[in-house]
Formats: C-alpha cells, structure tokens, sequence
C-alpha cells in the first residue's frame, strides 16, 4: 500500500512538472508542414534568406540591415525570455506584419497556413528547435497612466540605464558607441532612433515594454529584466513615447487605427 | 443619322487578325523586384498574374509600407526602370477570310521576330505617391500608361486616387495575361456587328480610379470615371464620359485543398459620340454630340485549388452586354449578348504554368432585323504553357509556347464562320 502511494506521489509530482515546467511547450513541433514551407521558402524567402537560411541569398549582401541567418535559432522579435527560441506566434508575427526599416515586407496576404508551413521549414535549419523548448512568453501587465510624473521617471531610468551611450541623449541613435555597435554575425547594426516613432519590432506600448525584458536576440540591445521591474519598465516606454517628435502616441501614417501595417 | 465609325465583319476580321500579330502587351516591373530585392514569384502567381502579395503589394500604390519606399530610402544606383521582350515565332492562318479576290484562306509565318517590347517605368515618387509611365513606339511614339497615384489619403487604405491613362481594375488585367496570341478576353471588347462604339473594358483609358481596399485587399472596390479610349471626341466638360466598377471579396480559406476563392462584380458603362461636325466628310474631333450607351455587366468567380503558392486557378467571368440601337447602322432593336472565359492556371512548380483559356461571345438580341441570331457569335480557345528557365530579384527568362483559335460566325445568311489559328514559341523575358 505504501509503495502504491509512494508511485502515485510520484506520479502526480510528474504530471505537476509536466504541465507546470515554467509553462514551456513540448520541444518544439512545427506548427505546419516544412515540405510544402520549403516551396513558400523559395517563393518569397530565399532570394533574401537563402538556400541555406543563412541570410546570403543573391539580395543578402545588398540590403542592410542583413537578412536574418537562421541557423543559429537567434530571432531579435521575441516574446519569450533573452537568449530563448521564439513562440511559434512570434514567428508569424513578424512574418505577418513584416520588419518595419528592413527589406522584410509583410507577408499578411499569403495567409496563415502559408506562415505555419514555412514556419516550419525554417525551423529545419537549426538544431535548437529540436533540442530545446521554447518558454512561455513573458506577462506584460496592464500599461498605468502615461503621466508626465511616469515619463519624467523613465527619463531617470534611461539616464541609470546609460541607454543614450547608443540611442544618443535626445534618442535618435546618435549616442557615442552607435557607430561602433555590432551583432553577433558581426554586421555593422544601428540603434534605433527613439524620435522616428516606428521600431523594426512593433510601435504600440506593449511592443515597446517587450523589448526591454526580453532584449534583441542576436543584437546589442539586451533585456532589462534583471535590472528593472515592470513598473518602471513602464515609465521607460512612457519616456520612449514622449522622444517621438510626431507627438506622444501618435499613429504612424504607415500603420492603421489598430497599429497593424496597412499592407 | 449617325456619322460614327462602322465596322463591317470583313474590318472586324482584319482588326483581329492585326490583334493576332500583335503579343500582348503586359506589365510584369523587374525594377520592383530589384527596389525590394524579391523574386518574381513573391509577387506573381506565374509571372505575370499577380498573386495576393503582388495584388496587395500594387493596392498599396506599389508600397511595402514599412519605410523603404520612399525614393530617398533606396540604393542610390536604382533606377525604376525595367523591359520585356519576347523574340518569337508566329504562324497564323485564318480560313475563310473574306478578301476582294473571295473568301479565301491566309497563312502567315514568319522566322523569329520581336514580338512586343515594353518599356516600363513604375515606382514611387514619395511616400505614398506612386506612378506608371509606359511608353510605346510603333511607327509613332504613344503612351500606352502614364498616371500618378496618391494612396492612403487621409491614412486609410479606402480612399486611393489614382489620376492620368491607366487600366480598370478588371476581372482578370487584359495587360497581364498568360496568353500572347490570343484576341484578349472577348468580353472586354465586344460590340454587336456595325456598332461605332469601339469602347473596350481592356484598353487603358483617360481619367480618375478611386480604389478602396481594407488589409490584404480581401475586400477591395474600385471605380473609374474615364473618357472613352479611341473616342473621336465629344463636347462637354467629360469628354465622351464613361463609367467602370468593380468590387471584390476574398474568402481566405487556409486550407490545403482550396486554400482561397474570391467573387466579385462589375459594370461598365461607356458612351459614343454618334453626330460630329465634318470636314471633308471626316468627324472633327471633340465635336462630337448624341452620346449612346454602351453597356456591360458581370460576375467573377475565382477559386484556388491546392495551397495559394502552387495553385490551380480557376477563373470564371460571365457578362452581359447591350449596345444602344443609335450605336448600329440600321438597327431596329439595342443589340444585346451574352458572353464570358473560363481560365485555368496551374502552377505545379514555381516555374512551370499551363494555362486555357475558353471565350465565347452569343449574340442574344441582333440589332439589325433579318440578321441570323447567331451572327458574329466568337469561340476563342487558347492553350499554353511557360516555363521559366530561370529568374532572380534581378531579371527572369522563360520559354513560351501557345496555341490559339477563333472563329466567328459569319454575319449573313451563308456567310462562312472566319476561323483563326495562331502557334506561338518564343523566349520571354523581363529585367
């Protein structure tokens, strides 16, 4: 009877972990089918990405900022803690609503089942999609009043943060090291100009919020998870926000009511 | 008493006969595919019909949105400018082809040749503002496209105006078809037997497009306010006015088997001077006066079998048109007929397409009394297959072979149905 309970404990105690292992999902299935993702590929990827998924197609040596190299498993446009694999999600949404500043159209038109499958392909060209789970995406709470007492506070937290060293001290990418500044695949890589309004990962508050506490895979921007709470991760964007010169939250006119690209 | 232009059966014949030797123009733009480093597939389903990205991509007034369109954005050498060609062989042979020695067979052939030569510029001025210039020179140099677009006016998708000589957003482009040989779609063009009208839905007219689409362009309308191509001119603050619209909605079924299907509706309405001042005899242009109606209206169905990126495309058009009776010498009754294709595209590889194309025009209504009701009845039939050799966001090359045939009903009793074959193989290519 003993032994019974002692096997059921360890039962339950697995099945606790199984479903509770940091909200991670099972190391990590294709959302699609890669065969027929590898005719998407060549129809509209490869001629930046690569045969290879090694961002050396015929127009990667030409356009700037380079085209991602997948075979790392390194994506800058996460949900999901620095240095972890993307969410299938994310995934899509960069394919879906493209890479604003970059040669990475959006891909809205091609559907969705065209995204899981070349979602899928591009998964086949690093191994860390077959080694490794891709974690929960983090929780982005509730944005609080964006107050001028909040941007004030941000803008304390972007001078401890030394963020200027890069984004320069009005925020337009002009900072001491920006010329300096390179990936990991040891391109040459600017920081974002915080007065233009629109970010290559998404212009909303959320987006926003989000890069700070996952960081830029793969870039020199890093998460700030360690260093700051959410709440004056908040203030940060607040800040952010008022450095647009279109004026705090102002709608690009590339992007819809919905902050989506029109295209 | 109309002085308008008639056109016999006899000129019909050799207007399409003319048609024949003449490949269809089509505007398939290299210089976008360079601008944003992509391929041909990423915008063409098989070069040169659009495929959703490529319909969405042109929606947005040749924009990707995300900041590198603006001219200032792009690689200093770019220039937007690309051209097609397509050296070929022709052999048309046209039976019973009424002629002043009798009805008569012709056969022309000839060795390889130039077919059509395009000369495409399209891009963007500024943010927003796009534009397409295509001159073409055939004895005398003539713009065949030249208009300016301002899109997203007041940040939205559904307000895009587009100004100067441009196409209609037809059911399927008349200037992107698979097919070189062939008499276009019928149904464009199509006028009952002696009308003066020479209105065709297919040909590039003057004026202002609106068009209006939400994200993705599944749902789109677009409207032209044009002056009639080809007209000799009319008083008036329009000249010769005519109207053209078109709306689409896109089912997105993401699904392997029919991953998409789309329907829509049109109407055109072009008018036609039928009295003029003359001078020798000849119409003045721009004097022209009693404006008839030439009407159309239709249905589309397209359906995408098997995954969008390697479809089968099957497109269905059906149409009905009415020519007003003052439009037709001798005419009793508005002539009226029924007419549509049925196209079918398939894209096994992304570098092989066979394509048909079936157009039938039926007269329902002879305007003129003691015409066979059949009279100047068209069957088109058009088959073919590309492949392309090879392409890169630079340039592509492909190898075209078509055959095509027409026949049309003789326009008397006892007149011989006019029949047309054409066989086409030729080299393709775009940079």
């Amino acid at each position: 009877m003993n032994k019974f309970k002692y096997r059921l404990a360890i039962g339950a105690l697995a099945a606790i972990l199984m479903t509770s292992s940091g909200g991670t999902e099972a190391a990590t299935p294709p959302p699609g089918n890669a065969t027929r993702g590898q005719v998407v590929y060549e129809r509209y990827c490869v001629s930046c990405h690569g045969s290879q998924g090694d961002g050396r197609g015929e127009a990667g040596d030409w356009i700037f900022p380079r085209p991602r190299d997948f075979r790392q498993g390194t994506f800058k446009w996460r949900s999901t803690p620095s240095g972890a694999l993307p969410t299938v999600a994310d995934l899509e949404k960069t394919i879906e609503n493209g890479v604003y500043g970059t040669h990475m159209p959006t891909w809205f038109a091609i559907g969705h089942q065209a995204r899981l499958d070349v979602i899928s392909y591009i998964m086949t060209f690093s191994p860390r999609w077959k080694t490794e789970d891709v974690p929960a995406s983090i929780v982005i709470p509730q944005e609080p009043a964006n107050n001028q007492g909040s941007v004030d506070a941000g803008k304390a937290i972007f001078e401890k943060l030394e963020c200027a060293k890069c984004h320069g001290d009005t925020g337009r990418g002009d900072g001491p090291s920006a010329h300096e500044l390179r990936n990991d695949w040891g391109d040459p890589t600017t920081p974002a100009d915080l007065t233009a309004g629109n970010f290559h990962c998404g212009s909303t508050p959320q987006d926003i919020y989000r890069v700070f506490m996952t960081g830029l895979n793969g870039s020199p921007m890093a998460s700030f998870a360690d260093s700051i709470n959410t709440e004056e991760a908040w203030q940060l964007v607040h800040y952010i926000e008022s450095l647009n010169t279109a004026g705090p939250n102002a709608p690009s006119p590339q992007f819809g009511p919905d902050g989506r690209p029109l295209h | 008493m109309i002085h308008g232009r008639r056109f016999p059966l006899r000129s019909w014949s050799t207007l399409l006969l003319l048609i024949f030797l003449i490949p269809a123009s089509a505007s398939a733009i290299p210089a976008f595919a360079r601008k944003y480093q992509l391929r041909c597939t990423a915008c063409h389903e098989a070069w040169p019909v659009l495929n959703d990205f490529g319909r969405a991509f042109r929606d947005n007034g040749y924009q990707t949105m995300l900041g590198k369109d603006d001219p200032i954005t792009t690689p200093i050498g770019y220039w937007p400018v690309a051209f097609r060609i397509t050296p070929n062989y022709t052999w048309t042979s046209v039976n019973n082809q009424p002629t002043d020695q009798g009805v008569k067979t012709l056969k022309t052939s000839g060795g390889f040749g130039v077919g059509a030569f395009d000369l495409l510029s399209a891009g963007t001025i500024g943010r927003n503002v796009s534009f397409l210039f295509v001159p073409t020179f055939d004895g005398e140099l003539a713009i065949e496209s030249g208009w300016i677009r301002f899109s997203n006016l007041m940040n939205s998708g559904w307000l895009n105006l587009k100004f100067g000589h441009h196409e209609v957003d037809l059911p399927r482009s008349a200037h992107r078809p698979w097919d070189m040989t062939s008499g276009g779609f019928l149904i464009y063009g199509y006028h009952p037997a002696g009308s003066a009208s020479g209105y065709s839905m297919g040909d590039n007219q003057d004026g202002i497009e609106w068009v209006g689409h939400d994200r993705g362009s599944i749902n789109r309308i677009a409207v032209s306010l044009i002056s009639v191509d080809g007209s000799p001119g009319s008083k008036g603050i329009f000249n010769t006015p005519g109207l053209y619209a078109h709306g689409t909605h896109t089912f997105l079924l993401n699904n392997t088997a029919v991953s998409e299907a789309r329907l829509g509706a049109f109407l055109a309405d072009a008018t036609w001077p039928t009295n003029f001042l003359t001078s020798d005899g000849e119409p003045i242009d721009g004097t022209g006066s009693r404006l008839k109606h030439s009407r159309r209206y239709g249905v589309e169905g397209h359906v995408w079998f098997g995954p969008n990126y390697l479809p089968l495309h099957v497109i269905g058009v059906v149409a009905h048109g009415t020519d007003s009776k003052d439009l037709i010498a001798d005419a009793t009754a508005d002539g009226t007929w029924n007419g549509g294709f049925l196209e079918v595209g398939w894209t096994p590889t992304l570098k092989t397409t066979p394509f048909f194309r079936y157009d039938v025009i039926r007269n329902s209504k002879q305007a003129v009394p003691d015409t066979p009701k059949n009279a100047n009845d068209q069957t088109q039939i058009t088959l073919g297959i590309r492949h392309t050799l090879n392409f890169t966001n630079r340039a592509e090359y492909a190898v075209h072979a078509e055959y095509s045939t027409l026949r049309t009903r003789g326009g008397a009793e006892g007149d011989p149905t006019v029949s047309q074959n054409t066989v086409f193989f030729g080299f393709d290519f775009a940079y």
